[in-house]
């Protein structure tokens, strides 16, 4: 009988029932299901088969991977990606017409082909790496787990019964994994492995070489920092003169001014504040590109603009609250058509540091350094936040600090930030009329890793003798219906 | 059978105008809130939006911008009621049905509100008039959903403060949580609705018992012995639900699902000082 609720029920304690009625055994058929599902599951494991006159053909999945650190120099002088292709080829070519077999790769894009056994040679012919990372995890999570794996790359399969075909070389490698640009400071980070090492960095702008940086790097992460000039450029390189193992990684770009500026906000929610950001044309909300802080301490390595924050941000100090009367501005960018009479706050801190732009009763509540901007006064809910200059003075700000000074990388493989445009291979391109560097810039495709040996077991690759039928499937899923007929019928109370 | 057949329409309307009759004279819409438009006091700019009065235009600010901004006002608002019904799989059980209740106060409860110039929403979803609403209760229920989802479209949907009316069998302690979220949007009234055979179970001898909800399964053996035992942890149960809604401020109402829903709604609203 069903009831809306057991609470009260279970709250009840079960009768013990007569000593006859615990004696005589009940029929369950739950029970009777259930110990024939564990018995069919248990000879399932024991593999069993019948055999057939036909010999059985083989389902197997090959795994190609296209990752771009397999480009990297291979033990016998050809790539990694050759080395593993050609052992992966011998192996191929054992395969017959009867054999299914499922190729999955990365080429810009995922891509699948399902043939026979026969034409797996001629189709490996034609894949090649890629110059961005591939998500192994992707391809050997959508196998069909009944077949054979064999897999190409650098990295072990997941079962110890796959075929390995290792993609090989040497590990001394220093790759540039990060690259920044901002107010006229460049930032290089390196990622070396095989041991520390002396290097050269040159850094180039608009194809020029501009100084070149002697360098020790240690294992692991690197960085240098530095000034550079680059008031009209609009290309940055940097590279690393000494040849090693992968060349891809040695080269990478800067480009200036390719996307529209996104906002991240940050702080107490302020729901004028964020009604005038989403309505700024060529804003973004919630992009990456420029960050509002509002009422909140939080460090940022980017500029941001802060508003009214507990302490004053770095390069800046604040002084002792006061309450502003009358608001003035020198004629600054920022301030261009907002209406000193519409400005209020009840109080105000003091800011120095940075280029003053916002005046309270003579002191400055308003300073600019470089791209970060920070206000020393809340805005209120009433007052100037309703008026007019409150948005014209936001609009200002995102044109104070937008594209024309942002320094961005392109990656590989990578969609260009609020475009619809892919760059599969790393070098100079052209993008909307004018050159632009693409680069790898993968900390994970720069860490090259020497690929160890797999030995698969005797009975790996679920290789059958030819005409046996395996008998382990059907016990299964005749285990599993009884499974679910004995839950069926505890549920209906038979 | 429709749940809104002819004879539950007539009783709509008397009680509809009984209602009217009672609060005639009475000042309408005394709640002030931030809801936009009117002639009250200005709050803040938008965008301006096709449709929008033009008469509300900031020309000032177009001036300076070339782009259209409104001024937006707030005004004084009417009261604002939120019906949720149960539609878990426990409210079908047992002959009275329960279900059909809720829904029939909640079509009630829609009826005297607009009698008394509120806007109704069932669940986060606003209605006009009661033609429009009657139709979506008949369909309620059509799909299963849990009560704390219910109630909590509410509390995402709805920014201002009104009256919540939630009709459900309570018997998930866990509604208490999302009960409380919603209060902080205003008055919430707990009608608690039970059937016959929950009231007075008339069981005997052994039972399996299965749980409408989660397909939970207990075997007992019921004699006079435990049913006064389930009586016993009923009262408990509801005394519990009625001690919690009086400690959290929340109204609390108990019925049966075989009582007639005009009377159930006629003892509310004379709880409530609208009917005489």
């Amino acid at each position: 009988m069903v009831v809306g609720s057991l609470r009260l029920w279970k709250a009840i304690p079960e009768r013990a029932t007569s000593l006859e009625t615990a004696r005589r055994p009940r029929f369950s058929l739950s029970l009777l299901l259930q110990a024939l599902a564990i018995v069919l599951l248990t000879s399932a494991l024991a593999s069993p088969f019948l055999r057939t006159l036909l010999p059985a053909k083989r389902e197997i999945t090959v795994v190609v991977d296209t990752s771009a650190r397999l480009q990297a120099r291979g033990d016998r002088g050809g790539t990694r990606f050759e080395e593993g292709m050609r052992l992966l080829l011998r192996e191929a070519s054992r395969l017959t017409e009867r054999d299914s077999v499922t190729l999955l790769w990365d080429e810009g894009g995922v891509h699948s082909a399902t043939i026979t056994g026969a034409e797996l040679p001629s189709a490996l012919k034609g894949i090649s790496p890629i110059e961005s990372r591939v998500n192994l995890d992707l391809f050997l999570s959508a196998r069909d787990r009944e077949s054979e794996l064999w897999l190409l790359s650098d990295q072990l399969p997941p079962d110890k019964e796959a075929l390995f075909f290792p993609a090989t070389g040497p590990v001394s490698n220093t790759g540039i994994d990060l690259l920044s640009l901002d107010s006229g400071e460049l930032f290089v980070r390196l990622i070396r492995t095989g041991g520390a090492s002396d290097l050269t960095l040159e850094i180039l702008v608009e194809g020029v070489s501009s100084r070149t940086i002697p360098l020790r790097v240690k294992e692991g992460r690197n960085s240098w920092q530095g000034s550079l000039e680059v008031s009209e450029s609009h290309l940055v390189e940097v590279r690393i003169l000494e040849e090693d193992s992968f060349p891809l990684d040695n080269r990478a770009w800067l480009n200036r001014g390719l996307v529209d500026s996104g906002v991240r906000y940050f702080g107490r929610e302020h729901a004028l504040l964020l009604r005038v950001l989403q309505s700024i044309p060529g804003v973004v909300l919630g992009g990456v590109g420029y960050t509002v802080v509002y009422r909140e301490a939080r460090p940022f390595s980017n500029p941001a603009i802060y508003v009214d924050p507990p302490e004053a941000p770095k390069g800046f100090q604040f002084g002792s609250e006061f309450s502003p009367k009358r608001w003035h501005s020198d004629d600054h960018p920022l301030l261009e058509n907002v209406r000193m009479e519409e400005m209020g706050a009840s109080s105000a801190k003091p800011v120095t540091g940075g280029v003053p732009f916002l005046f309270a009763d003579g002191v400055c509540v308003g300073a600019v350094l470089g791209r970060t901007i920070v206000l020393g006064f809340d805005l209120p809910s009433s007052g100037w936040c309703t008026t007019p200059s409150f948005p014209i003075f936001w609009t200002n700000v995102f044109e104070f600090v937008r594209t024309s000074n942002v320094w961005n990388t392109i990656r590989a493989g990578v969609p260009i930030r609020g475009e619809d445009v892919v760059f599969q291979e790393v070098g100079e391109r052209t993008f909307r009329g004018r050159t632009v560097g693409v680069s790898l810039l993968d900390s994970h495709e720069s860490v090259l890793r020497r690929a160890p040996t797999l030995v698969p077991s005797k009975s790996s690759s679920g290789d059958m003798s030819a005409g046996q039928k395996p008998l382990s499937v059907y016990a299964s899923v005749i285990a599993l219906c009884l499974i679910i007929l004995s839950w069926w019928s505890d549920r209906s109370g038979r | 059978m429709k749940k809104f057949d002819e004879r539950f329409l007539r009783q709509l309307e008397n009680l509809r105008l009984a209602v009217r009759k009672s609060v005639r004279g009475r000042k309408e819409g005394e709640r002030s809130t931030s809801r936009r438009g009117g002639t009250s006091d200005f709050v803040a700019h938008r965008e301006y939006s096709p449709g929008d009065d033009p008469r509300s235009i900031d020309w000032s600010l177009y001036a300076r911008l070339g782009d259209l901004f409104v001024r937006e006002f707030s005004r004084e608002e009417s009261l604002l009621l939120h019906l949720v019904v149960d539609s878990s799989s426990s409210m079908y059980i047992g002959k009275g049905g329960k279900h059909d209740l809720a829904l029939q106060l909640a079509a009630g409860l829609g009826a005297v509100a607009w009698a008394e110039t509120a806007r109704v929403f069932f669940r986060d979803r606003f209605f006009e008039t009661l033609g429009a609403l009657l139709p979506v209760l008949e369909q309620a229920g059509a799909k299963r959903e849990s009560p704390g989802e219910a109630l909590q479209s509410v509390t995402r949907g709805s920014k201002e403060s009104g009256m919540v009316v939630f009709l459900s069998d309570l018997w998930e302690d866990s509604l208490r949580k999302p009960l409380l979220e919603a209060s902080s949007h205003g008055d919430i009234v707990l009608l608690h609705i039970l059937s016959p055979e929950e009231v007075s179970p008339s069981l005997s001898g052994r039972h399996r018992l299965i749980d409408s909800e989660n397909g939970e399964v207990v075997d007992r053996q019921v004699g006079p012995e435990e049913l006064e035992m389930y009586q016993r942890g009923l009262e408990t149960h509801c005394d519990e639900w009625k001690r919690w809604s009086s400690d959290h401020d929340i109204r609390y109402l108990r019925c049966i699902s075989n009582d007639d829903w005009a009377e159930i709604l006629t003892r509310m609203l004379r709880e409530a000082g609208l009917y005489r």
